[in-house]
Order: structure tokens, then C-alpha cells, then sequence
């Protein structure tokens, strides 16, 4: 463990005064605390003889302790099941991503949980790491992964990349497991597929391929579990009605649309269960669109935001290891359900990605919404474009939004953060801000970010820029009446000595945590 | 903190630079491991009763068509294998799908008439991507 850590912290900050005078700043020099460690790749871990990247985290209750749990795209000790050359790699039968680790002290220590292998029937765990916890039972997690069905698997493994030519596949579905111990242990549950035939997807009837992953849990008890439907552009949405109970695909919640990009599921108090997901509109941008599930179905789709950035891939102007340093992301809007303002129209606030042209910088723009859906607006204040030292463009990726609702004595709190490159170096840094107004005003406060994590190596691989598409962010306890807000993002603080195509050595995870 | 003024100074006008400054010097004392007193107290995490927000442009979503198959032997191949259909005896860089008038549209997730020649219609990002964009490439980078 690093230890706890003033950091030298704060960077370009958008304020209200800012958008009307001037490019942004990068003040780079006040104070904020965070307390970050590693979470996997100590010495003598496990996991430091892998990598570890892209994370989801939730907590549980162990025996009266708050448990953090954290799952991730795990390559530890995958042995011969995955194989490297500079060039290339093999996947053979077996192979499997869904590693997990926990920590029962807050994140000051963390113990490698292990990593499943495929259930009867499929060949490969393939990451794209979703979890949650029972809402009826704290010590009931489950974790789900990509899945690649034996009927898809090639006798021979498969060499390269694991999209030959989407939407067909070799990945076939998504494996559930679920833990009965808080999150210590995990055993496969249920693997989830969809065999109907899709016209001009030839393999779609040995299971459709799916992308992204997310999972929530209601406090009605349901629990569930989305992904992006490839083969038919839409997102597959499965309900089990229970933590002991089956998971059975749902009704379309965009039906009519083409939807795309992992999909994100929230709940409220009140036992609904959203989903968000970016539609193609007739511009052929794509826009971040939102369903509610409530009383056994899914609502009507509203738009949520402005054209949106897709997938896409940051060049940092800089080598590392005798190659382009790339970055590669998977995630460009996060959202939740928490408090509102009397008259309900912030109950959902959600941060996305923005890109004005081609070129130009990526930077957060802000929606809010009803309960109920019936309008999304934008807010202004909350958007937030930096700019770095000597006019460099400053771009910002994988937001995200978490809410605490609020409980006797412990205030309602609305946190966000993000990752953000400048410059020609091969770091990144982490920004947190509040989501929130001026006190007794219906002005919402503009944006101030703080550092909670800064010059962070990024050791991404060569040939597609991976170092994780997505990071998890969440609420993880207290301090007096403060809420702690836990933070992840790859580490490749060792170094980065080894830059494959389908592989970027140091990879493992950090977290970085503060009090707010 | 002289140069922190001073590198303010040098971006912004004296006022907004001083506006910062205060913000900046009121977050140095807090940091305790808990959350600076004076950020708590200067914000609400909901507002008085209505904020005022702005509105979003409504843009209707891309029409979803029944799909048609691809026919004949026309369909294009590219770098990765093949990926385009044959759509009314003309090669198609996306797919077919059943028009207005009940014929047979190229398109690429309403892109009507397909991709352009270089392109690919990509399943992952609903869009046309360049035809060297291998599977997982998921954007250029810039």
C-alpha cells in the first residue's frame, strides 16, 4: 500500500467565469486528499504474475463488515490458456477473464479472490466485468463475463483477435456466478444466450454475439444483467426475480432503434431499473438514450443527450517501448438515480462524452432527467471543458456518476469523476467533482474538479491501444458524515517494458479513494 | 503562492485570475483525509425547488427496417474477410433492408445506399468505418 497521500492535486477547471473569458487553466498546484493503493500486482500477489485491467465494484456485508469487491478482466496465471508473441496471440478451451478481488478494511488491503472457469458447455470467460449485490440478501454477489459457447469455439483456438467480423463471433452469450459468501467466492450460476436467427448474421443461431456488460440489482429483489446485442443492434436486457431465481431475457427497451455501446443499469429507491445504451439517429450521430423498467416492463425510451462519442482511441503524441502510445476506451457516459430537487427534474443526472469536430478536444457534457422520464434537459453548468499548459488540448474520458440517496444523519451526495490526458506524455489523471448547487439557489455549481489521482503511466498494448475500456466508481462507506467515494483505474506504475499487440505489460489495477 | 498568482496572471485578466486564486488557497487547509469543511458547505446536492435547465434538440432515432438477405454472387470482400451483401444486383457495403415501396435499400444503420468505397459497415459502432479499421479497433486514434 502507498499509504495515505496529500496529493498535489487540482488541474484546468471550467467555471462559469471561464466559459465566458478565457480557455481553461491548469492551476495544477492545490491541494486534495486522496488515499489510493494497488489493488492487484503487489510483490508476492498473485496477480502480479498477470495483467489485470477494466473494473466493476460493488460492496456486501461480511459478517457486520463492508466488504469492497472488484472484478476485472484477469489475465493472472492464465498459463497456456492464453499465449503471447509480439505479434499475435491463442486462446485455447478454458480460457477465462473473470478474476475478482475483495478488501474487508476499505480498500487499505486487497486478496486476490481467484478466477472461474468456463461452466459445462462453453469454451472461454471473456471479460467485459459487470457486478452487483442482492438488494434482499448483502452477501449475495454476482458477477457476470462475456462467454464463448463451445458450438462457436474453434477446434484449434482461436488466433488474434476475438471480433473476426462482428456480428459474427466467436463470443455466444454471457456466464452469471454468484457468490453466497459476500463475495470471497464465486460459482457459476447461469450462462445467458440468445440462438433465434437473425437475417445476414449466419451464426446467430450458436449465440448471438454480445459486448459491454452491466448488472443491478433492485430492492424489489430483482436482479439484472445487460449487454449489447451485436447481432441484432439492440441491447439484451435479462430479469431474474430473485437472487435464487432464473434469468430471462426482457422485451426490447429500445425496441425500433439501432443501439449500440455497452449498456448501464441503475436502480432507484423505488425499485425501478434503468438502462442506457447510444442510438443511431437520423444524423447518424449517436445519442445516449434511457428506459425505465417498473411494474413488469420496460417504459418509452426518451433521448437523454447531445451527439455523443462512439468507441473510440486517444493517440498521446508520445512512444512508449518503440511504439505510439494509443488509448483505447470503451465507455463515454455514466448516470445514476439518487436525490432530487423538489420539483424531481435532477433525480437522474448523467455525464457523457462530447466532441465538437473531428479533432477537437473530448470534453463532459451533463443531462439531467425525471424519475419517470417524461423529459431529460441539459445543464450547462455541470459541463466541463479543459484546457492544458500552452493551449495543449486536454480530452477526458470514461465519466463517471455515482449517487448516495441519502439516509438519517447521512446527507444525500452527488460525486463524479473521470480520467483526462494532456499533452505529449503517456500519463493520465483522475478528476472528481460534485454534481450539486449553490446552497438555498436553483443554480446548479459549475464544475470544479479535483485531482484524486495524477501522472499516471498508462502502458496500453500496441496494436489496439487496451488498457481497460471502462473503470468502476462507487460509494464505499463513511467518514463521520462524509460519504468515501472509491475510484479504480489500471496501473502500470511498474513500468511498461513489454508493448504486444494484444498485449501491454505492467497492467494491474489502482484505486484511489476520498472523503466528500 | 506568488507564482501561482503569477502563472494565473499570465491566463487570465487580473479579476478572473484573483476569483481563482480565493478558490484555489480556500481548498489548501483541508486537506485532513475528510472533505474540505468550506466545499461541503458551499454546495447543495439538490436545489432550492425548480432549477432551470436547457433544452435538448430532439433528434429522432435512425429507422430500424426489416432486413432483407443478401442475393447473387456481388457482394464486395475486404481486408478482414467479407462483410458486404449483394443487394439488388449491386454491391453493398452494409446491408439490405426492406424500403418504403417494399424493394430491397443498401444501408448502414440508415446510412441509406451503404458505406463508400474504403469503408466498412461496422457492427460494434453502427456506423461506416475505414476498411483498414481491423475488428476491436473501435476508432481511429487522433
Amino acid at each position: 500500500m502507498r499509504g495515505f497521500t496529500s496529493r498535489p492535486a487540482s488541474r484546468p477547471s471550467r467555471t462559469r467565469l471561464c466559459q465566458v473569458l478565457a480557455p481553461l487553466l491548469l492551476a495544477g498546484s492545490l491541494l486534495a486528499c486522496s488515499n489510493d493503493n494497488e489493488v492487484t500486482g503487489a510483490k508476492g500477489d498473485p496477480t502480479a504474475s498477470g495483467t489485470q485491467s477494466e473494473t466493476a465494484a460493488t460492496t456486501a456485508l461480511a459478517g457486520g463488515v463492508t466488504r469492497i469487491v472488484v472484478t476485472y478482466n484477469d489475465d493472472t496465471n492464465a498459463g497456456n490458456a492464453v499465449t503471447y508473441t509480439s505479434t499475435t496471440r491463442h486462446i485455447s478451451k478454458g480460457a477465462s477473464n473473470l478474476g475478482w478481488s475483495y478488501s474487508d478494511d476499505g480498500g487499505g488491503s486487497w486478496h486476490y479472490g481467484g478466477k472461474l472457469k468456463p461452466p459445462k458447455g462453453w469454451a472461454v470467460l471473456w471479460g467485459d466485468p459487470a457486478i452487483t449485490t442482492s438488494q434482499t440478501n448483502y452477501s449475495v454477489v454476482f458477477i457476470s463475463n462475456l462467454a464463448m459457447p463451445n458450438g462457436k469455439f474453434p477446434a484449434g483456438g482461436i488466433d488474434g483477435s476475438v471480433d473476426p467480423f462482428a456480428p459474427e463471433s466467436y463470443i455466444g452469450g454471457a456466464c452469471i456466478a454468484k457468490s453466497t459468501d459476500s463475495g470471497k467466492t464465486f460459482a457459476n450460476y447461469q450462462c445467458v444466450t440468445d440462438t433465434s436467427p437473425v437475417e445476414g448474421v449466419g451464426d446467430a443461431t450458436l449465440g448471438h454475439f454480445y459486448d459491454g456488460g452491466s448488472m443491478v440489482a433492485s430492492n424489489t429483489g430483482e436482479v439484472f444483467a445487460a449487454f449489447v446485442d451485436v447481432a441484432t443492434s439492440q441491447i439484451a436486457v435479462y430479469r431474474s426475480p430473485s437472487d435464487s431465481g432464473s434469468f430471462k431475457l426482457t422485451a426490447p427497451p429500445f425496441p425500433g432503434m439501432y443501439v449500440a455501446a455497452h449498456p448501464r443499469l441503475r436502480a432507484a429507491r423505488d425499485g425501478s431499473v434503468y438502462v442506457a445504451a447510444q442510438v443511431i439517429g437520423q444524423d447518424q450521430n449517436s445519442y445516449i438514450y434511457l428506459n425505465r423498467w417498473s411494474g413488469g416492463s420496460w417504459g418509452k425510451p426518451i433521448q437523454a443527450s447531445y451527439p455523443t462519442v462512439f468507441y473510440g482511441s486517444l493517440d498521446f503524441g508520445t512512444q512508449v517501448d518503440g511504439s505510439e502510445l494509443t488509448l483505447r476506451f470503451g465507455n463515454s457516459m455514466s448516470y445514476d438515480v439518487g436525490a432530487s430537487s423538489p420539483n424531481g427534474s435532477d433525480a437522474i443526472r448523467l455525464l457523457y462524452v462530447r466532441r465538437d469536430s473531428p479533432n477537437g478536444p473530448r470534453y463532459i457534457d451533463a443531462s439531467a432527467c425525471y424519475a419517470d422520464l417524461h423529459a431529460c434537459a441539459q445543464v450547462p453548468q455541470w459541463v466541463f471543458k479543459g484546457g492544458g499548459p500552452g493551449n495543449s488540448q486536454v480530452d477526458v474520458i470514461n465519466p463517471e456518476v455515482a449517487a448516495w440517496p441519502g439516509f438519517i444523519g447521512l446527507p444525500p451526495t452527488w460525486q463524479a469523476t473521470w480520467a483526462y490526458h494532456y499533452g505529449q506524455t503517456g500519463t493520465v489523471n483522475v478528476s472528481r467533482a460534485t454534481l450539486g448547487y449553490f446552497p438555498g439557489t436553483d443554480n446548479p455549481l459549475v464544475i470544479f474538479p479535483v485531482d484524486i489521482l495524477r501522472n499516471t503511466p498508462v502502458c496500453s498494448d500496441s496494436g489496439r491501444g487496451y488498457w481497460g475500456d471502462y473503470d468502476a466508481m462507487l460509494q464505499v462507506g463513511w467518514q463521520g458524515s462524509s460519504s468515501v467515494w472509491m475510484r479504480f483505474l489500471t496501473d502500470s506504475s511498474q513500468g511498461c517494458p513489454k508493448r504486444w499487440t494484444y498485449l501491454g505489460e505492467t497492467q494491474h489495477l489502482q484505486q484511489a479513494n476520498y472523503a466528500y | 503562492m506568488t507564482w501561482l498568482k503569477v502563472m494565473f496572471g499570465h491566463m487570465l485578466s487580473g479579476h478572473s485570475s484573483f476569483v481563482l486564486l480565493l478558490a484555489a488557497l480556500a481548498v489548501l487547509p483541508g486537506c485532513s483525509g475528510r472533505p474540505p469543511a468550506n466545499e461541503h458547505a458551499k454546495s447543495s446536492p439538490v436545489a432550492q425547488s425548480s432549477p432551470k435547465f436547457a433544452p435538448l434538440p430532439a433528434m429522432p432515432s435512425a429507422p430500424v427496417r426489416e432486413r432483407v438477405a443478401s442475393q447473387g454472387d456481388c457482394a464486395p470482400h475486404g481486408l478482414h474477410g467479407g462483410w458486404g451483401t449483394c443487394i439488388n444486383g449491386k454491391a453493398c457495403l452494409g446491408f439490405g433492408v426492406r424500403g418504403e415501396n417494399g424493394n430491397a435499400v443498401c444501408t448502414c444503420y440508415g446510412r441509406t445506399g451503404g458505406c463508400a468505397q474504403g469503408q466498412r459497415c461496422d457492427a460494434l459502432q453502427l456506423a461506416c468505418v475505414p476498411e483498414k479499421q481491423p475488428p476491436s479497433g473501435r476508432g481511429d486514434a487522433d
